[in-house]
């Protein structure tokens, strides 16, 4: 599924990262060219910054304080006073469509961001030294992809106990393999490339190299990687709520929300139906969005 | 090639060291305690302390692991704390209800999404690529429960068509298979299309049907039997993903397989279920992608597997 | 080389379209008892075309054996209830009456020794006899498996027994083949209704002790109106009726347990005709009460007992912030909104309907202002943070936390809520790292020393509570050695006085009702507020 689409991908960018080092501003610049002519990737990249603007005006746009809970509209069908209907406990259905957007990107973005420090740093350590480093980071990164995933979540999120930051050390913990495997490619054949030879024997440390000359030239698959995770980290959440380990009340997130909602889906439809929707959106939108950025970032590929 | 395979399986059995370990640990240090969860209601500290001698707990830790280790040379995971069932066991019962559901989803995600992709690269710009694309990406992002909460209503319930819950037979798998299924037939078609349009524009499709041979023929014919390349390596490890077990669904439809087995072992901090579960799965991961790099180099020939290469 | 990889895929895709084609083609498992075909929409698809009557109950794997000596989860007791009995019944309402035995038991005049008849020619299901000696065997299982094993505690030679060094209960006296006495070692009044807890059901020693690990798996048998058949992880269980009752004969012909995880797939099935009996959470009540079909299908049960918060007096230490969080729960909304008036808001941690409930008390208020005008006295002006902790097991734990949360904000007390699963909720429990948690208990027994067993001096160390008071263990110590009714009373009043309402170790709820949906084709069956499932009067109406 995602990850080894993923994987293909990641093989094709490792074939054009070895073709040789770009020149970065003429390179941006050209795959931002590219990326404009794409025009669903563009409206996708709309919804995305809508999402974000939803996630950081959520105070202002709600018409209710999303944990309040009004008894006398407990599971009340959507009407003028709550446009989406409340649920069991009365709250205003939309308000907390709306500020679950703020948890759902947050924890799609911020376990990329640890999945992608954990995996940059393991990855380039062992493509860059190699050998017996290389061979024990290796066996780690097996063993973590082998292990599976939903359970490894769940025992993560038991041991560290429910939360927003929980959850998102846990889903970061569990997609840092993909980035690591990545960068360990890109490592281990852009170092042999000439100029890094040559900051070897001009004296460059190895912490230099890796982070001024190897890590850089691995960017724009990372930024594509973290944009395709995103979705995934979202629909992990969904499902962590499901079985009861996502976040603790009374956050809204959508996962939350649909598993709530499963009880009353044939009472109250709409309370089911919309949380899902908007996860369906937002997923489909970054994965379009991703594909698009890669598709500009690697003419190479497209398709 | 036999040298590449059997250093990979010798690092399979590391990898699977490595993950009973681990799961080991992370039961650990997981709060909750299997004899307490037994004993909740009245127990007092002897009867723990028995139970606890019963179940091989009284030990240090390090020899609890290495007991355990001693029985899973031989595949023998012991009894389940809880069930008292014999893990293997177990894992028969619940692999052979995974099975079928792996085999049945499999088949329904193959057979749209390639027929989709197929359908789709063939029309590549009109009406109809535009709108199976759509589905597809639409099948990858939606919540699989959340789709078999949906079936379970629709075609349960309301239409009454299908079973709702259960295993007894094939119509039971229906609604599961495709809840599970539509993501992966949404990622199946969206390969199958770009692999075929790669294949198309190639130069020998092009002679051919300059030899007027028809349309249609070339497609099945050639530009088919080269795409197929990407989509088993797809296809491979999604039927792998398939036999772990799917948690979501099996609970939903409650079917008692592989996925529910591991929720459960993991809930009762069942030492030596969860073993047993967490190794199979790591066990066909494992296996699963060594097939899919050998395939690789079977595949496609420039890919050699030999010393220096990872 | 190359071949070989080109055999072994085929080989494999050839294996998978098998497996496939296997699954589609076979229709293996066992075959349901009810055609799956049946189209007839709403619940009145019942067992009419086998002939056979069954009754299909929905239940969870317990994945454990069957056996209420070892396991006392109420699925559990879903199976054996119907399959097990003990020496007597408590009935609704409280009256314990004789079921294994000939008449009622006799007291000695020191209220120490028990005199019992058995009565003569009562049959297992494996055609042995009840023999004294298998009650003698089934009670000391209990001591020895120990997990309820404290409720014999005043039998004389418990310790002994308990510890390992004696392996038989020197209290109990086998007279004869139907004869046999039980001698405690200080008065413990509710002794009877002790026996009466399925806990203590009776099996036959020698089958029992034969079957070890297999107990309640592979085989289980007792004396009930119904013959334990299967149990199929996964699947479910199968009992039927034993035609050697020796009562009325059942007029089901058995009961079919059919194992669904998800509560809402359960309800699903219902609706569809699978099921005839399904248990539902009371807050989906307005759910059913939309629906017309499904309205006058479900029931309500209130089983002794309730939910409530508990303290750690150790991290809550102030009795008057206990006070205050008790000011702060909103129990009408909870039990008027969340649960739509299936609940009623508690005034004391006893309920009616047992010894030591007072009538007279008036419900906890909720008052916001009062709580933070306490909060202010013990030092928290600025608010106060609670960390509760709720078992996910329980899925009502989960609404009452969530309403609680938000009402306790405007007494400026600040919840997080802690949810986590039920192992690492009994160790939280053990280990003492609980500061406030929703608990619920029910009665194993009509007595208020069943319920107040849970803040029992004993308990308190184990619940994460660690509340201690010398008087109120005086009074639970003097409750059970009264046998006069008044002096009960007025014992377990007091008593209940101390714990909720001067010291607030605890802050009872609300008392709740139970729903179930039952397929109105079905008579005989009602659940009360004992808790036992017995089936054994139910029938088809035709």
């Amino acid at each position: 599924m995602k990850i080894l689409s993923i994987f293909t991908k990641q093989k094709k960018f490792e074939e054009q990262l070895l073709n040789g080092e770009m020149e970065y501003s003429s390179y941006y610049k050209d795959s931002f060219k590219r990326l404009k002519k794409n025009k669903a990737a563009l409206f996708c990249l709309g919804v995305i910054l809508f999402l974000v603007l939803l996630a950081l005006f959520a105070p202002v746009v709600s018409p209710y304080d999303p944990t309040y809970q009004d008894y006398a509209s407990v599971l009340a069908p959507p009407s003028s006073k709550h446009l989406l209907g409340a649920d069991e406990y009365g709250r205003d259905i939309l308000s907390r469509l709306i500020y679950g957007t703020r948890v759902s990107l947050s924890i799609g973005i911020l376990a990329q961001i640890l999945a992608s420090v954990i995996g940059i740093t393991l990855g380039a350590i062992a493509g860059y030294f190699g050998g017996a480093v290389d061979t024990l980071i290796s066996r780690i990164m097996e063993i973590f992809a082998a292990f599976p995933d939903l359970l490894f979540a769940m025992a993560i999120m038991t041991f560290m106990g429910q939360g927003l930051q929980n959850l998102f050390i846990a889903l970061g913990l569990l997609t840092w393999v993909r980035t690591a495997r990545l960068i360990r490619g890109s490592v281990m054949q852009l170092k042999e490339k000439e100029y890094v030879e040559a900051s070897k024997a001009s004296g460059g440390t190895s912490f230099r190299i890796i982070t001024k000359h190897l890590i850089p030239n691995c960017l724009s698959t990372v930024i594509v990687l973290v944009t395709l995770g995103i979705p995934n980290a979202i629909m992990y959440e969904a499902s962590l709520s499901f079985l009861g380990l996502g976040i603790q009340p009374p956050t809204p997130s959508w996962g939350n929300m649909i598993s709530s909602a499963q009880s009353f889906i044939s009472f109250l439809p709409v309370y089911s139906i919309v949380p899902g929707i908007a996860i369906m959106v937002t997923v489909v939108a970054f994965n379009i969005f991703g594909d698009g950025l890669r598709d500009a970032l690697d003419p190479k590929l497209r398709a | 090639m036999f040298q590449y395979i059997s250093k990979r399986l010798f690092q399979t059995l590391l990898v699977l060291f490595g993950i009973s370990l681990i799961t080991f640990i992370l039961l650990q240090v997981v709060p909750g305690d299997p004899v307490e969860l037994m004993l909740e209601k009245r127990a007092d500290a002897q009867t723990i302390a028995r139970v606890r001698h019963e179940l091989g707990l009284d030990v240090s830790l390090p020899q609890q692991y290495l007991n355990f280790l001693k029985g899973a040379i031989h595949l023998d995971f012991g009894k389940s704390y809880f069930t008292k069932e014999v893990v293997i066991t177990a894992l028969v019962r619940c692999f052979m209800v995974t099975v079928k559901l792996a085999s049945m989803s499999f088949l329904f995600a193959v057979v749209l999404g390639v027929a989709c992709g197929m359908a789709a690269a063939i029309n590549r710009g009109k009406w109809i690529d535009s709108v199976l694309m759509t589905i597809s990406i639409v099948g990858v992002s939606a919540p699989s429960f959340w789709i078999a909460i949906i079936l379970q209503i629709i075609f349960g319930l309301k239409l009454d068509l299908l079973p709702i819950s259960g295993f007894e037979g094939p119509v039971f798998f229906i609604l599961p298979s495709i809840a599970l299924g539509t993501r992966y037939a949404g990622s199946i078609a969206r390969i199958t299309r770009t692999s075929m349009l790669d294949v198309i524009k190639q130069d020998y499709i092009r002679t051919a049907r300059a030899k007027g041979v028809k349309e249609g023929l070339v497609i099945m014919k050639h530009a088919l039997k080269n795409a197929m390349i990407p989509i088993i390596t797809l296809v491979g490890t999604e039927l792998g993903n398939m036999l772990t077990g799917s948690m979501l669904i099996e609970r939903v439809f409650s079917i008692p397989g592989i996925g529910k087995l591991a929720v459960d072992s993991m809930s009762n901090r069942d030492l030596p279920l969860l073993e047993g579960t967490v190794m199979y799965i790591a066990f066909v991961f494992v296996i699963v992608n060594l097939l899919v790099d050998i395939s690789y180099a079977f595949i496609d020939p420039r890919i050699r597997y030999g010393k220096g290469a990872n | 080389m190359k071949k070989t990889i080109k055999k072994l895929i085929s080989l494999g895709l050839a294996v998978s379209m098998a497996a496939a084609l296997s699954a589609c083609g076979s229709s293996s498992g066992p075959s349901p008892t009810t055609s799956e075909t049946t189209a007839a929409a709403g619940s009145d698809a019942a067992a009419e075309n086998t002939g056979a009557k069954i009754l299909r109950v929905a239940a969870v794997d317990p994945q454990v054996a069957y056996d209420m000596q070892q396991y006392t989860y109420s699925l559990i007791m879903k199976v054996t209830d119907n399959v097990v009995e003990s020496l007597l019944t408590t009935q609704d309402g409280g009256k314990v009456v004789p079921t294994l035995l000939a008449k009622e038991p006799e007291l000695s005049d020191d209220m120490l020794t028990y005199s019992f008849e058995l009565i003569d020619g009562v049959k297992f299901h494996n055609g042995e006899t009840l023999k004294s000696s298998d009650v003698k065997y089934s009670l000391e299982r209990v001591v020895k498996k120990q997990s309820m094993g404290s409720l014999l505690e005043k039998v004389e030679g418990y310790e002994a027994l308990a510890d390992g060094s004696a392996n038989e209960l020197t209290g109990i006296k086998v007279i004869d083949d139907t004869h046999f006495t039980i001698t405690l070692s200080e008065v413990y009044t509710p002794f009877v209704s002790v026996l009466s807890t399925p806990y203590c059901g009776i099996y036959p020693a020698e089958a029992c002790e034969a079957a070890g690990d297999n107990w309640g798996k592979t085989e289980l048998i007792g004396t009930g109106p119904f013959k334990f058949d299967s149990y199929t992880p996964g699947v479910g269980v199968e009992i039927s009726k034993f035609d050697g009752y020796y009562g009325n004969v059942p007029k089901l012909d058995g009961v079919s347990y059919k194992f669904i995880e998800d509560a809402n797939t359960q309800v699903l099935e219902y609706q569809k005709g699978n099921i005839d009996y399904v248990d539902v959470e009371t807050n989906m009540y307005p759910v059913y009460q939309a629906d017309p079909k499904l309205k006058d299908q479900m029931h309500m049960f209130q089983p002794i007992g309730g939910y409530y918060m508990t303290f750690n007096v150790k991290s809550v230490s102030d009795p008057k912030i206990r006070q205050a969080i008790s000011m702060s729960i909103n129990r009408q909304a909870i039990c008027e909104s969340i649960f739509h008036g299936t609940a009623k808001p508690s005034s004391s941690f006893i309920p009616a309907g047992i010894i030591g409930h007072d009538d007279s008390l008036e419900e906890f208020a909720y008052d916001p202002e009062g709580a933070k005008a306490l909060l202010a006295e013990a030092g928290y002006a600025n608010g106060y943070d609670l960390r509760l902790t709720v078992n996910t097991k329980y899925a009502t734990s989960i609404p009452i936390a969530t309403a609680f949360q938000e009402q306790a904000k405007a007494a400026g007390i600040n919840v997080t809520i802690e949810q986590v699963d039920s192992a690492a909720w009994s160790d939280m429990r053990k280990s003492g790292g609980v500061d406030a948690g929703v608990g619920n208990w029910y009665v194993d027994y009509n007595d208020p020393d069943s319920m107040l067993y849970p803040v029992s001096d004993s308990r308190t160390d184990r619940s994460s509570s660690f509340w201690h008071n010398e008087e109120f263990k005086k009074l639970m110590e003097a409750g059970v050695q009264t046998s006069d009714e008044a002096e009960r009373q007025e014992i377990y009043v007091k008593a209940e006085h101390i714990l909720s309402r001067e010291d607030y170790a605890i802050a009872p709820i609300y008392n709740e009702s139970k729903c179930y949906l039952l397929n109105p084709k079905i008579t005989g069956l009602v659940m009360d507020s004992t808790f036992r499932n017995f089936y054994a009067n139910a029938d088809f109406q035709q």
